[in-house]
Parts: structure tokens; C-alpha cells; sequence
């Protein structure tokens, strides 16, 4: 399936470099246009999945592109976000009278673009379509360089209870004869190890055939953007930001050695496919969930089985991106003529009541009862 | 009325962290400035119209609005038209969140395009404009100021 395309419409470049770097880790097309004519042009040569659209701008601003994308019926579906620096209440109402999708109000973050594009489009992960060939059950060998050893400590205690083994230091020289003894599947640096180490030690990696295709990820103060920059714009695999979230290390270092995660999520017993969603679910996980949806179900079925049991149980509170992957799980049951059941706790069912897509469902509190309806 | 110095002293902040991960602290601010009043490097500019009338300057040195265009944009030596553009839209942010609460407060308004101009020494003055406001935001990391001057008409 070809990744998603969106349109951005603005006359700024910084907002337009804004947008690249957020999707830079998100399989899709970026096309950009500088205002409303050139916009329109762009949405009817390039038919996107979706449009982020500035309000203020020279020649056609926001609003009258806005008016005649929903005038032209081969263009009026698809959905628009708006980005405005006018967050006023009769804005606002105005904006949502027009037939907006949704909107964004400057100044926003990365994360804020992120988790509102991935309520219209199904954003998925970089190299998550590439066949992996190794579990997250499997043994890997993290190397950690950084300054501070309380920084190294952590790392290792939040990535303890996974098979993997943890190898760091405070210095460049000592990592390159670690690398030497014991080959890593993921480097984690500091940028800020004095005389920009971080990024000749990347240098060095990227030279040798052996680590070539290493996934090497930048440790940075939350702050520290301009070092951020520098490291993505000489090929870094990503950027962790300190304070670093523990609890999403071992998800975000699995992403990055593209291994395969399945199993924390899908588990087949007698007969029936239990997916599992935990309890804080990033984004991220749920785009991971997903992507195995498809393959998984295919499975099922190809293996004589039919059932499948969502098992919401840990989950105390409800996102959109959490609806979302159920219902693409639901769809592919139903697509394949799975019998499928819901399980969640008392907190899960009375948020998902709120949900208009959620209605349809009965939601049961134990997988006894869930199992049980089955035969009914 | 609302109170604009207590408006920018918020927004002004929020925009650079938010954007650019810098913190600005403002400074003790003033309600009537002396007019006219002088601004260095690059200057942007939106005005506002309606319910609400008049003008936001923010006053980037050149180093500031180059450092902060570095920040956003990831170059190492920006031209003069991304600088151009980042100053524009940081003016855009600042003067649309004002707009955003005087609208809610009542005085309907709208927006320009943000100006953007440069020059050793700009001085400017809004003669019909009753209300005026100036503040400077220090830039720690960086070791720079911004200047910010609203002035401001509100009609009942």
C-alpha cells in the first residue's frame, strides 16, 4: 500500500520545514504548496490523503482555499486540518462551521502536528512494512556512551527486565574497543560529549562496512535543539530527549532495530488470538499494533481458527489512536469473518461509551464471559 | 480592558519555548512608553484592524533573528529570507494570540500579513493609538534581547 500523502499549504518555510522534520520518522509523501492558488493546483495534480492548511497567507489566504476545496466535488472529501496563531473562541467556531477536520493552533509542537494527523490518517513507522527478521525476544547488545554514569545506570536498569544486554561507557575510545569485543545492534550517544565526539564517533561507525547500517540514536537535552538538528541533518537514526522516558525506552529502542514485537501484543491460546493492549499505549505502539494486525488475522484463519479476544483490561484511559486500532482490528475480522469480543475494565467501558464508534460494541469486563458468548 | 503588557508577557514566552525551545524572560515592561520609539536589526510587524486597531512591532537583533532562524530551520547560515520568514511568522504567533484574546474579550479584529524590515535604527510611532506597550524578553542561552512594542486602539 502506497504511504499516505499530505499537502501543506503555507507561505512559511519554517513551518514547512517544521512539518518535514516531524514526518520525517513517518512513512508518507510531503507535498508543499505557498499559498491558497498554488494549493488548490496541488491538491487537484496530487489528490492527498490530506491537507494542512496555513490560514494566514499572501495571494489566496487559508480560508478562501478553504471555501473552494469544499466548492469543487473532486476535491471537497478530503479532509483538512487548518493551522492558525488564532485561537479565539469565534475563530474557532468559524473554522469548525467551515468543514475542517480539525485545527491546530500556533504555536504547536511536533508531538501536537503528530497526534493530530494520526486521527485522519493512519501514520505508520519508517521500515515497518520491511520484513524483521529478529523477535524482541531475541538477545541484542545495546551500547551506551555518555558522560554522565548516572545516565548509563538508568538506561540499564529501565532496559533490565529485556534479553538484552547493555554495554556502556563515559567515552568514545572505550566504545570503539567495545564495539570491537561485542558487536551492537543500537548505539546510543550523547550529543553533548565534548568536541562534537558524538558526531565524529557517528563518522566512524558509518565508515566501517560491519556497522554501516547501524541504528545510532542521539542523547540531548529536551532543549538542546540546534545539537538535535545537527545530528538528524548528518543521518542519525533518531534523537532520545533527556529526561529520557524510561518506561518508552524499550519500545523506542525495538522500533529502532526494527525487531519484531509482536509477540507482547498477540498471543494464540486454545485456539483463540488474544491481543493484548497495555496500559499507556504510546502512539507509536499503537501504529505498531497494527501494522501486525493484517498478517496476524491472515493467520489465524489460514491456521482453521476464528476467534479473537481484545483484551483491553489494563487500559484506564482511552485515546483516539486507541479507537482507531480497534477499529482497523475489527474491520480486518470482519473482512475475514473472525467472531470477535471485547474485554475491558469498568474505567475502559465508561469512557468508551463517550465514543459515538464505540457504541456499537458490548464490551465484556472477564475473558470467561467473553469466551463463553462465543458459543452462544 | 485587557491588560496587553500581562498578554505579551505570557504569549511571548510561550511561542519561543514552544517553537524554539528557548526560554525568554520578560522584563519589567512599560505602559506608556516615551514615543516615538526605536527598534534595531530586523523588525516584523502585523497590524491589527477592526473593533481592535493597531500595530505589533518585535524588535530581533540580527544576531538573535539569525540564532533563532539557525534553531528552526537546522541551516548554518541562514539568508536574508529565512530570516525574513521566521521573524515574520514568530510575529504572526505573537500578534495572533493577542488577537485571539482581545477577541475573546470583545474587541472583534483582524489580522495583516506580517512585514518584516530592516534597518541600523527604525523608529516608529502610532499617534492615534491610546495604548502602547513595550517590553524586552532576554534570551539567556543566547545572551540576546527582543523587543516587543504594541500599540493599540479599542474601541467600545
Amino acid at each position: 500500500m502506497a504511504a499516505p500523502k499530505i499537502l501543506s499549504v503555507d507561505d512559511s518555510k519554517m513551518i514547512q520545514s517544521l512539518i518535514s522534520k516531524g514526518f520525517a520518522p513517518y512513512s508518507v509523501q510531503l507535498c508543499f504548496a505557498n499559498n491558497g492558488v498554488e494549493g488548490l493546483a496541488a491538491a487537484a495534480r496530487e489528490m492527498p490523503d490530506l491537507i494542512i492548511l496555513d490560514v494566514t497567507m499572501p495571494v489566496m489566504d487559508g480560508v478562501e482555499c478553504l471555501m473552494k476545496l469544499k466548492g469543487d466535488s473532486s476535491l471537497r472529501d478530503i479532509p483538512v486540518i487548518m493551522l492558525t496563531a488564532e485561537a479565539g473562541k469565534d475563530n474557532v467556531l468559524k473554522i469548525a462551521k467551515m468543514g475542517v477536520r480539525d485545527y491546530i493552533v500556533k504555536p504547536f509542537t511536533e508531538q501536537t502536528l503528530i497526534d493530530r494527523v494520526s486521527r485522519v490518517i493512519d501514520l505508520k513507522t519508517k521500515g515497518a512494512d520491511v520484513a524483521r527478521t529478529k523477535s524482541i525476544a531475541d538477545s541484542a547488545v545495546v551500547l551506551v556512551i555518555d558522560e554522565h554514569e548516572n545516565i548509563n545506570e538508568s538506561i540499564r536498569r529501565s532496559l533490565s527486565s529485556m534479553p538484552w544486554k547493555v554495554i556502556a561507557t563515559n567515552e568514545c575510545g572505550a566504545a570503539a574497543q567495545l564495539m570491537a569485543k561485542d558487536q551492537p545492534d543500537i548505539v546510543l550517544i550523547s550529543l553533548s560529549l565534548p568536541n562534537k565526539a558524538a558526531l565524529s564517533f557517528y563518522q566512524t561507525i558509518r565508515s566501517s562496512f560491519r556497522s554501516q547500517a547501524l541504528p545510532v540514536l542521539g542523547l540531548s537535552v529536551k532543549t538542546a535543539t540546534a545539537e538535535q538538528a545537527e545530528c538528524k541533518s548528518v543521518g542519525f537514526s533518531g534523537v532520545i530527549t533527556k529526561p529520557i522516558d524510561l518506561l518508552e525506552l524499550p519500545e523506542r529502542l525495538a522500533r529502532a532495530m526494527n525487531l519484531d514485537t509482536s509477540s507482547r501484543y498477540f498471543q494464540i491460546k486454545e485456539s483463540v488470538l488474544f491481543v493484548r493492549i497495555p496500559n499507556g499505549l504510546t502512539i507509536n505502539g499503537a501504529s505498531d499494533i497494527s501494522q501486525y494486525v493484517e498478517p496476524k488475522t491472515k493467520t489465524l484463519v489460514e491456521a482453521g481458527m476464528n476467534r479473537v479476544i481484545l483484551d483491553l483490561r489494563e487500559v484506564d484511559r482511552l485515546e483516539i489512536y486507541m479507537i482507531k486500532l480497534i477499529l482497523s482490528l475489527v474491520t480486518n475480522c470482519r473482512a475475514l469473518e473472525i467472531k470477535f469480543r471485547l474485554v475491558g475494565s469498568v474505567e475502559f467501558t465508561n469512557q468508551a461509551k463517550a465514543y459515538e464508534e464505540m457504541t456499537e460494541f458490548q464490551i465484556f469486563s472477564s475473558v470467561e464471559q467473553a469466551l463463553a458468548d462465543f458459543d452462544k | 480592558m485587557p491588560d496587553l503588557l500581562q498578554i505579551i508577557d505570557k504569549n511571548v514566552p510561550e511561542v519561543f519555548l514552544t517553537m524554539a525551545g528557548l526560554k525568554a524572560a520578560p522584563g519589567s515592561g512599560e505602559e506608556h512608553p516615551r514615543r516615538p520609539s526605536t527598534l534595531h536589526g530586523v523588525t516584523g510587524a502585523v497590524s491589527l484592524s477592526g473593533k481592535a486597531s493597531g500595530i505589533v512591532y518585535t524588535g530581533f537583533s540580527q544576531r538573535l533573528a539569525e540564532a533563532v532562524t539557525v534553531r528552526m530551520l537546522g541551516c548554518e547560515s541562514p539568508v536574508e529570507e529565512d530570516v525574513s520568514d521566521v521573524v515574520g511568522e514568530f510575529t504572526n504567533m505573537i500578534t495572533g494570540n493577542l488577537k485571539s484574546q482581545l477577541c475573546d474579550a470583545g474587541y472583534a479584529c483582524q489580522l495583516s500579513i506580517p512585514t518584516v524590515m530592516r534597518g541600523g535604527e527604525i523608529s516608529v510611532v502610532a499617534a492615534s493609538a491610546p495604548l502602547c506597550v513595550r517590553n524586552t524578553y532576554f534570551f539567556e542561552e543566547l545572551e540576546e534581547n527582543l523587543v516587543v512594542l504594541v500599540f493599540a486602539k479599542l474601541d467600545a
